[in-house]
C-alpha cells in the first residue's frame, strides 16, 4: 500500500484498524517532505523529531487500544500563522525571524490532544497578507500541478502540502478566502468555518473580525474530522461561540436529495475563465441531478465585497500588526532614538504587501477620513449580511465558483495589486458575512488546472455545506488525483498522473476535466 | 484689570479593585520582580486575545449606580492606537463613543459636580527612565482602570481638591478601589482654563496629566492659574498644550512636544463583543450597592441623635461606619451615643496620633459594645475603659480578658470601701476636722485617699457615698 | 482619482511607524490611490439609517471570565525574545525626549 495515495479519512480508518502505523505514515510523510519540497517549498520548517516521537507514542496508544480521536497518529501541516510552543514561528515575516513562542495556540494544543503527528510549519503570504503564497518572506511556494504557477494563498504552503501528498490534512487560516482560494488553485478541499467555531487563540492576528482557522484535506470526510477536533467554545476567545459542536462527519453519507441550493447570479461575471464557469456549472447541474432544488438567487452587494473588504481588513491590521515594534520580541533595527528605532524595525521588517496594508489600513481609519472610508465599509458589510440572510431563509446552501480563474503563473500579478486583490472577489463575502464556506475541486482546466466549487452555509450549519460537499465528491472524486510534480517543460505544458484509488472523475457530457487527468 | 474665573474639569483615573488584571488571569498585586505578573495576552504576544474580567463591568456598575449615571445597555470597546514601550499591543482597550456610564455627579458638600462618562479601560505599564536607556515593566499593563471624567465645573484649586477627595471617598466607600495614590490606583489629569468672571464662553485650555496626589493637584492647578493669569494680563495667549507637574519647582511645564499630532484612529475592538447590560443585572449589582456616606450621616444624625461632626466623622471610613452601626446593634441600639464617642473621639485621636489604622482594627463590634456595657453597669470606671479601649484596639483582645487580666474591675462593695474610707478617716485627723468644721470641699482629698487604697479601682459614687456617711453628712 | 500626495503618504508612514524608500513612497501612493478609487464605489449606496456591522458574533455569557488569578508566565520567559533586556526588564532607547 502507497500510504501517501491514501486520503485522510483513509488514512484514519487504516490507522484505526491496524493496517498502518503511525510511525509508517509518519515516515512516508516525511520523505515525501524531503523529495518533493525542494520544488513545491510548502513547508518553512519540518519538525522530523518531534512528529517521530509524536508517532511513536500514537502507536503505543494504539497498541493499548487508547486511541485519543480518529486522527490520533496522523500526520498534519500548519500554517506557520498559527503559533506552536517551543516552535520557530514566524508568519513568513523577516520581523518574526527566530521567534519560539512560549504558548500553544488553542487549535495546535487541541490538535495535539486528539493525537496528532505535527510534521511542520508550512508556508503563507507574509502575514497571511496575499493570495499568492508569493509574499512570503521566505519565497513562494509552487502548485503541485504546475510549478511556474501559485498554489495561491495566503495558506499556499498548507493547501500545496496537501496536494502534493505530503500530508492529507493541514490547518489554514481564511480571512478572505485564504483556506479556499489555495484549496481550489492546488485541487483539495479546503473549509473556512463559522466566524466564532473555532478559537483564533493562537493565530497571529490579520483581520480580528475575520480570520479563521480551518482544515485542508484530500477529502471531505477528513476535513470534517480535522474540523471537529478544533472546533469548539475557547475560554480564551471572547468571540469563540459557545454553541455545541456537532459530529461533523454524522450527516455526510445523506446525499443531496431534499436541499435547497441557491446559484447567486452575481458570481458569473465577466472576466471570468470560460473553463472554470463551465466546470461550476456543470458541477451544479451534477448536484441537481443528485437531488438538489437548484434556483437562481441574488446577492446585490456583492460587487461591494471587495471594497468593504480592503477597508476593513486593513485597518484591522494597521492595529493588529503595532504590537511588532521591536521591544518585546522579533526583529529590532536600531537607530538613534526610540521613533527613529520603530520605523527602522518595521520598515526593514515588514515586506511591501504588508507595508502597503498598514497604510492603507492607517489611513482608513485617520481623523477626517474614517467616515468616509471604515465607517462606510462597515455599513456596507452590513448590506452583504443582510444579502446572504434574506437568501438563506429560501435556500440550504449557495453554490459558486471559488476563483474567477485557476491558478495563476508565479509573478503575473505581483506588481498589481489590485488586480490580486480582484482574484478574492468571490471569497470575501463569506468573511464579511461571518458564514461558513467550503471550496472542493469540480473538474480542471484543459492545461491540467484545479477548478474549485465553493459552498456557502448558514451560520453554524458547517452540517450542511459538508453533506452538500460530500454529495458531490462520492461521485466525482476529483480530489483522489494527484499531480506528478514534474518541472514545467518549455512552453507550458506540464505533466499529469498518479489518478488515485477509487473513482476517476469525469466531466458531465464528455468535455471538461476528463481528458487532462494524466493525458495532456 | 479683567477678573479672571478658573474653569477645572478633572478626568480621574481610578484602578479597580481586582486580583486579577481586565482581559487576563495575571495578578494585579503590587510591587512583583519586573514583568513577573506577565503572559502572553499582556505582554501583547501575537496571537493572544483579551477576555473581559466580568468583575469589572461589575464595579463599574457599582460607581455609576452609586454616582447617578444613565447606564449604557450596550457600551462598546474601541482601540486607541499609538505607539509607546509600556503599551505592548501598540492600542489601548479602551471605551470611546460608548461608554458604559453617562453623566451623574459626585455630591462635594453642598455642591453636586455633574460628570460626564464613566468608562473602563486598561492601564500601560512602567517606563523606567534611564540614562541612554529606558526599562519596560509591564506588570502593570493590563490593571483594570474606571476613567471618570467630570464636568468643567470647579471654579478653584481647593475645590478640585475638595472634589476628588469626596470622589474617592465615595469609590473607597463602593469597595471599588483601595485609593492608594502612592501606588497609582487613583490618578487624575486637570484642564484648566481661565474667563472674564461673569462670561460664558471657555477659554483655551491646558492639560496637566497624571497628578498623584491631593495636595499636587491643589499645587498644581494653583500654579497653572497663576501662569495662565499673568499671560492673559500681559496680552498674551493661552496656547493649547499638555502639561506636567513638576513637584520640585512647584511649576507646571510643557510636556516635550510631540513630533506629530494625535490621531489614535480609535474603532470598534473586533477580539471583545459589546457589554450587554440587561435590567437584571443593573439591579442584582442595585441590591448589593451599601448606603453612600452622605445619607449615611443624616441617618445618624436623625436616628441616634449624633452631632453633625460625629456623623460626619464616622462616615469617613466604610469600615467605621459599618463597625459603629453593628456594635449599636450589639448594645441593643441603647448605647449608640457613647459608642459613637469610642470611634468619633478616642479612636480619631488614636489614629491620629498613629496609634490605630481604621482600615486594620482588631477589635470586634460586639467587644466595643460590650466595653461601654461594662462602663454603663459600673464594672469599671471610665478612665479604666480608655485603657482597656486602647488595649482592644491594638490587640483585640477582648475587654473582659483585658479587664481582669489588668485587674481593672471597680470596687463597688461596700466593705472594703468602707475599710479604706475608715483607714483615710485615721490617718487624716486634720482633714476630717476642717469637714467637720465646715469645710465641705476637703472630702476630694479625702475621697483621693480611698482611691489610691483602692488602686483606682473604687467607684466614685459609692467611694463618696460612704465617705459623707462616715463622716457624718 | 482619489490620489494620495506624497504628504499624505509621508504622514501616514509616521503614524504607522513605518520607515519608507523614496521610491516606496510614490509606488505606494500610487497603488493606494488605485485602491481607494475603487472604494469610492461604495458612495452610490444608501446607508442611512443601515448600523455598522462591527462584530460577526453577538455577546454572550461565556464573553467574559470571572476574576480568578491565573499563573503568569515566568518572568525570565516572559523576556526571553527581547532583542535587547536587562534582568527580566524590556530595555529600549531613551524615552524621554521623543513624545
Amino acid at each position: 500500500m502507497d500510504v501517501t495515495q491514501l486520503s485522510l479519512s483513509a488514512l484514519s480508518d487504516a490507522l484505526s484498524r491496524g493496517e498502518v502505523s503511525s510511525r509508517e505514515i509518519t515516515d512516508a510523510s516525511l520523505s515525501r517532505i524531503e523529495k518533493t519540497d525542494g520544488n513545491v517549498h510548502a513547508f518553512l520548517r519540518v519538525t522530523a523529531d518531534a512528529a517521530r516521537h509524536a508517532a511513536r507514542a500514537s502507536d503505543e496508544r494504539r497498541a493499548q487500544k487508547r486511541a485519543l480521536s480518529p486522527l490520533d497518529g496522523v500526520p498534519l501541516a500548519l500554517k506557520d500563522l498559527l503559533i506552536t510552543e517551543g516552535v520557530e514561528t514566524t508568519a513568513a515575516s523577516r520581523i518574526l525571524e527566530g521567534w519560539i513562542p512560549p504558548y500553544d495556540g488553542t487549535a495546535v494544543a487541541k490538535l495535539k490532544a486528539a493525537g496528532a503527528v505535527l510534521v511542520g510549519k508550512t508556508n503563507l503570504d507574509e502575514f497571511a497578507m496575499g493570495s499568492s503564497t508569493e509574499h512570503s518572506a521566505y519565497g513562494p511556494t509552487k502548485n503541485p500541478w504546475d510549478l511556474s504557477r501559485t498554489p495561491g494563498g495566503s495558506s499556499g504552503g498548507s493547501a500545496a502540502s496537501v496536494a502534493a501528498r505530503q500530508v492529507t490534512g493541514s490547518l489554514g487560516t481564511d480571512t478572505g478566502g485564504s483556506i479556499r482560494q489555495p484549496a481550489a488553485l492546488c485541487g483539495v478541499v479546503g473549509m473556512k468555518p463559522t466566524y466564532g467555531r473555532v478559537s483564533r487563540y493562537g493565530v497571529v492576528a490579520f483581520a480580528s473580525s475575520l480570520d479563521q482557522i480551518g482544515p485542508f484535506a484530500t477529502d471531505v470526510r477528513g476535513a470534517a474530522l480535522l474540523l471537529g477536533a478544533i472546533a469548539g467554545h475557547d475560554a480564551h476567545d471572547a468571540t469563540s461561540s459557545d454553541l455545541p459542536v456537532p459530529d461533523f462527519t454524522a450527516d455526510l453519507e445523506r446525499g443531496l436529495s431534499g436541499l435547497r441550493l441557491g446559484v447567486p447570479k452575481e458570481y458569473f461575471v465577466a472576466g471570468m475563465d470560460p473553463e472554470v464557469e463551465r466546470a461550476v456549472r456543470e458541477a451544479i447541474d451534477a448536484c441537481q441531478r443528485l437531488g438538489a432544488t437548484v434556483r437562481e438567487v441574488s446577492l446585490p452587494h456583492t460587487g461591494y465585497g471587495i471594497d468593504v473588504y480592503y477597508l476593513v481588513a486593513t485597518a484591522e491590521a494597521s492595529s493588529n500588526l503595532a504590537r511588532f515594534d521591536g521591544v518585546r520580541f522579533g526583529l529590532r533595527e536600531p537607530a538613534e532614538n526610540l521613533v527613529a528605532q520603530y520605523r527602522a524595525t518595521r520598515g526593514k521588517g515588514f515586506g511591501d504587501e504588508v507595508k502597503r496594508r498598514i497604510m492603507l489600513g492607517t489611513y482608513a481609519l485617520s481623523a477626517g477620513y474614517y467616515d468616509a472610508y471604515y465607517g462606510t465599509a462597515q455599513k456596507v458589510r452590513t448590506l452583504i449580511r443582510n444579502d446572504f440572510e434574506k437568501t438563506f431563509a429560501e435556500v440550504d446552501a449557495i453554490l459558486t465558483p471559488t476563483t474567477p480563474t485557476a491558478a495563476f503563473k508565479l509573478g503575473e500579478k505581483l506588481d498589481d495589486p489590485l488586480t490580486m486583490y480582484l482574484s478574492d472577489v468571490f471569497t470575501l463575502p463569506c468573511n464579511l458575512a461571518g458564514l461558513p464556506g467550503l471550496s472542493l475541486p469540480c473538474g480542471f482546466t484543459k492545461s491540467g488546472l484545479p477548478i474549485g466549487l465553493q459552498i456557502l452555509g448558514r451560520p453554524f450549519d458547517e452540517t450542511t455545506v459538508l453533506r452538500v460537499a460530500r454529495g458531490y465528491e462520492r461521485e466525482f472524486e476529483w480530489g483522489s488525483r494527484t499531480p506528478t510534480l514534474t518541472l514545467p517543460r518549455e512552453g507550458g505544458g506540464n505533466l499529469f498522473g498518479g489518478v488515485g484509488s477509487g473513482k476517476i472523475g469525469f466531466g458531465g457530457d464528455g468535455s471538461g476535466g476528463d481528458g487532462t487527468g494524466g493525458v495532456n | 484689570m479683567a477678573i479672571y474665573e478658573p474653569v477645572i474639569g478633572l478626568e480621574v483615573h481610578c484602578q479597580v479593585s481586582t486580583v486579577s488584571k481586565i482581559f487576563c488571569g495575571c495578578s494585579t498585586a503590587f510591587g512583583a520582580a519586573p514583568n513577573a505578573q506577565t503572559c502572553p495576552v499582556c505582554l501583547g504576544l501575537p496571537g493572544a486575545l483579551p477576555v473581559l474580567n466580568e468583575k469589572v463591568v461589575e464595579f463599574a456598575l457599582r460607581a455609576g449606580l452609586a454616582l447617578g449615571c444613565k447606564i449604557n445597555p450596550r457600551s462598546v470597546w474601541s482601540r486607541k492606537n499609538y505607539f509607546y514601550p509600556d503599551l505592548p499591543k501598540g492600542y489601548q482597550i479602551s471605551q470611546y463613543d460608548q461608554p458604559i456610564c453617562l453623566g451623574g455627579a459626585v455630591p462635594v458638600g453642598a455642591k453636586s459636580i455633574a460628570l460626564t462618562r464613566i468608562h473602563m479601560e486598561e492601564d500601560a505599564g512602567k517606563n523606567i527612565h534611564g540614562g541612554a536607556a529606558s526599562l519596560v515593566d509591564l506588570n502593570r499593563a493590563g490593571v483594570p482602570l474606571l476613567e471618570i471624567v467630570g464636568e468643567p465645573d470647579l471654579r478653584s484649586a481647593e475645590e478640585a481638591a475638595n472634589y476628588l477627595r469626596a470622589l474617592r471617598g465615595v469609590l473607597v466607600w463602593l469597595g471599588i478601589t483601595d485609593g492608594n495614590m502612592e501606588e497609582g490606583s487613583l490618578r487624575c489629569d486637570a484642564n484648566v482654563s481661565l474667563r472674564p468672571a461673569g462670561t460664558e464662553k471657555f477659554g483655551t485650555r491646558c492639560e496637566l496629566k497624571n497628578i498623584n496626589s491631593f495636595r499636587n493637584v491643589r499645587l498644581a492647578i494653583e500654579s497653572e492659574i497663576v501662569r495662565q493669569t499673568a499671560l492673559l494680563e500681559a496680552g498674551e495667549r493661552i496656547v493649547q498644550q499638555t502639561r506636567q507637574f513638576d513637584a520640585a519647582t512647584g511649576q507646571t511645564k510643557p510636556m516635550r512636544s510631540k513630533e506629530e499630532a494625535h490621531d489614535y484612529r480609535y474603532f470598534p475592538e473586533p477580539d471583545l463583543p459589546p457589554v450587554l447590560i440587561d435590567t437584571e443585572w443593573i439591579e442584582r449589582v442595585r441590591a448589593t450597592l451599601p448606603e453612600l456616606p452622605g445619607a449615611r450621616a443624616a441617618r445618624y444624625e436623625k436616628e441616634h441623635a449624633l452631632s453633625a461632626y460625629d456623623a460626619s466623622q464616622l462616615t469617613q471610613s466604610r469600615r467605621l461606619a459599618d463597625l459603629f452601626d453593628a456594635a449599636v446593634v450589639a448594645s441593643s441600639g441603647k448605647s449608640a451615643k457613647k459608642i459613637a464617642n469610642w470611634l468619633a473621639g478616642e479612636l480619631a485621636r488614636m489614629v491620629n496620633a498613629g496609634e490605630a489604622d481604621v482600615e486594620a482594627l482588631k477589635f470586634t463590634p460586639a467587644q466595643l459594645a460590650a466595653l461601654q456595657g461594662a462602663v454603663d453597669g459600673g464594672a469599671i470606671s471610665l478612665g479604666a475603659a480608655k485603657e482597656v479601649f486602647g488595649e482592644m484596639a491594638k490587640t483585640g483582645t477582648a475587654p473582659e480578658a483585658i479587664i481582669s487580666a489588668r485587674g481593672l474591675t471597680q470596687v463597688s462593695d461596700r466593705g472594703p470601701i468602707e475599710v479604706a474610707c475608715d483607714k483615710a478617716i485615721a490617718a487624716n485627723p486634720a482633714e476630717v476636722e476642717k469637714y467637720r468644721g465646715g469645710k465641705k470641699g476637703v472630702i476630694g482629698f479625702l475621697v483621693g485617699q480611698v482611691m489610691k487604697e483602692l488602686a483606682g479601682r473604687g467607684n466614685p459614687q459609692i467611694v463618696n457615698q460612704v465617705m459623707r456617711e462616715k463622716l457624718g453628712g | 482619482m482619489a490620489a494620495l500626495s506624497e504628504t499624505d503618504v509621508r504622514k501616514i508612514a509616521l503614524l504607522a511607524r513605518l520607515d519608507l524608500t523614496p521610491s516606496e513612497e510614490q509606488r505606494f501612493g500610487a497603488q493606494l490611490s488605485a485602491v481607494l478609487d475603487h472604494v469610492k464605489q461604495m458612495a452610490e449606496l444608501k446607508l442611512d439609517g443601515v448600523a455598522p456591522t462591527t462584530h460577526p458574533t453577538a455577546a454572550r455569557e461565556t464573553s467574559m471570565r470571572a476574576d480568578v488569578v491565573q499563573p503568569s508566565l515566568p518572568a525570565a520567559k516572559a523576556v526571553a525574545a527581547a532583542p535587547q533586556k536587562s534582568g527580566t526588564a524590556f530595555v529600549v532607547p531613551r524615552i524621554l525626549g521623543e513624545s
